[in-house]
C-alpha cells in the first residue's frame, strides 16, 4: 500500500468509526452488540454498521435499557441456532442497537 | 428501503441527470422516492426550483447537534418535487464548509446512513446525488448506500475519474469491511464521435464485469426537462434518453434484488 493510500484509509476509518459523542455515553453497549452480531452480519444488508431502525416495542413505550439489552442477548442466543434465511435476517435486524434509544 | 448512490469523482458526467431520471421512473411505477442532494453546488436542489443559497434547512444541518436523531426535523427539511411521491433532501452551499466543520470528529461519515434509517419505512428508494470531490459527503453516501452507480462520460479524461472512483470505493469497502456492488454507466454517448467509441471500448476492456452493456445517449430533451424543472419522462416519456434510463433501471432493480 502506498503512503497516499495509508493516509486515505486513516481518513475513512476516522469518518466511519462509531462516534462516542453521538452515543451519549452508550457507546460500550453499541460495541458489545455490534461485536456480538458481527459473525452473523450479512454483507449485502447494510446501512452503515447496522443502524437500521427496527422497533421492537410500540411507539411511546420504550423499554428500559437493561430490558432491551436482555432481549437482544436472548435473540442473539436463539439466532445462533437458526439456519441462514429470512427469519434469521429479521431476527438479526431486530438485534440492531437503534431501538435501545427509545 | 433501497439506497443507491450515484457517484463519480469527476464533474459533468451526468450524475444529477441520472438521479432525476431514475427517480422519476421509479415514481412513475408507484414507488415512494427520496432524492438526496449531497453536492454543495446544489444542482439537484436547483433543478426543482429551490435556492441552495436561500434555504434555512438542508442536509448540512443534520450534521450538527445530533439532528439526524430527530425524524420530525428531517421530515421538515424535505422539499417537494414535480411528482407527489418524490421528495428531496436539499443541499445548501454551506455544505462546502462541512469538511472543515467536522474535521477531527469520528463517525461523521455515518450521519446520512443514520438519518435515512429514521425514514426507513417511509420510502421505497433513496437516490443520492454526490459531489465530485472525495470528502466527508462522498464517504457518507458510500457508507449509506447498498448499490453504487458510477455514471461515466464516454471520453478519455472521464476514464481517469472512473479509476479514482473505483479506487476510493475499494478503500471505503476495506474500511467498512463489506462489499458494495457497483455499476459503471456510460453516459453522454454519441456514436458519431471517435472519442465516445474509443472510450467505451476502453471501459469494456478494463471494467468488463461492472460495466452496463448499454449507454445513455446524448439527448437534449434531458436538458430541456431540467429547464422545466420536471422529470424527463414527464416531458417526453419516449425520448431516447428516457428509454435508455428505463433499461438501466430494469437492470439495477434486477441486480439489487
Amino acid at each position: 500500500m502506498t503512503g497516499n493510500s495509508d493516509i486515505l484509509l486513516g481518513y475513512f476509518d476516522s469518518l466511519l468509526a462509531p462516534c462516542p459523542a453521538d452515543e451519549s455515553g452508550e457507546h460500550p453497549l453499541d460495541s458489545l452488540l455490534l461485536d456480538a452480531t458481527a459473525p452473523f452480519a450479512g454483507e449485502a444488508d447494510t446501512v452503515a454498521s447496522g443502524y437500521r431502525l427496527i422497533a421492537l416495542m410500540l411507539p411511546g413505550t420504550p423499554l428500559g435499557r437493561a430490558a432491551a439489552l436482555t432481549l437482544n442477548l436472548e435473540l442473539l442466543c436463539r439466532l445462533r441456532k437458526l439456519e441462514p434465511g429470512r427469519l434469521h435476517s429479521s431476527m438479526l435486524a431486530a438485534c440492531e442497537p437503534e431501538h435501545w434509544y427509545g | 428501503m433501497r439506497i443507491w448512490s450515484i457517484s463519480n469523482q469527476k464533474g459533468g458526467v451526468g450524475k444529477t441527470t441520472t438521479v432525476v431520471s431514475l427517480g422519476g421512473l421509479l415514481a412513475d411505477s408507484g414507488k415512494r422516492v427520496l432524492l438526496v442532494d449531497l453536492d454543495p453546488h446544489g444542482s439537484l436542489t436547483s433543478y426543482f426550483g429551490q435556492d441552495p443559497d436561500g434555504l434555512d434547512r438542508s442536509l448540512y444541518h443534520l450534521f450538527f447537534e445530533q439532528r439526524w436523531r430527530d425524524v420530525d426535523y428531517i421530515r421538515a427539511t424535505l422539499k417537494p418535487t414535480s411528482l407527489p411521491n418524490v421528495m428531496m433532501l436539499p443541499a445548501t452551499t454551506s455544505l462546502a464548509t462541512l469538511e472543515r466543520q467536522v474535521s477531527g470528529q469520528d463517525g461523521m461519515g455515518l450521519v446520512l446512513a443514520r438519518s435515512l434509517a429514521q425514514l426507513w419505512d417511509e420510502y421505497d428508494y433513496v437516490l443520492l446525488d454526490t459531489p465530485p470531490i472525495l470528502g466527508v459527503l462522498l464517504v457518507n453516501a458510500l457508507a449509506a448506500c447498498q448499490q453504487l452507480v458510477i455514471p461515466t462520460q464516454t471520453e478519455h479524461l472521464a476514464l481517469k475519474g472512473l479509476e479514482r472512483m473505483v479506487h476510493t470505493l475499494k478503500m471505503v469497502m476495506k474500511s467498512q469491511k463489506r462489499q458494495l456492488p457497483y455499476w459503471i454507466v456510460p453516459t453522454l454517448f454519441d456514436r458519431r464521435t471517435t472519442a465516445s467509441l474509443t472510450s467505451l471500448k476502453e471501459m469494456r476492456r478494463t471494467y468488463q464485469e461492472a460495466l452496463w452493456d448499454e449507454a445513455i445517449p446524448v439527448d437534449t430533451r434531458l436538458r430541456d426537462a431540467s429547464h422545466e424543472g420536471v422529470f424527463p419522462h414527464q416531458l417526453d416519456p419516449d425520448t431516447r434518453g428516457v428509454r435508455a434510463y428505463r433499461h438501466l433501471l430494469a437492470m439495477l432493480d434486477k441486480q439489487g434484488k
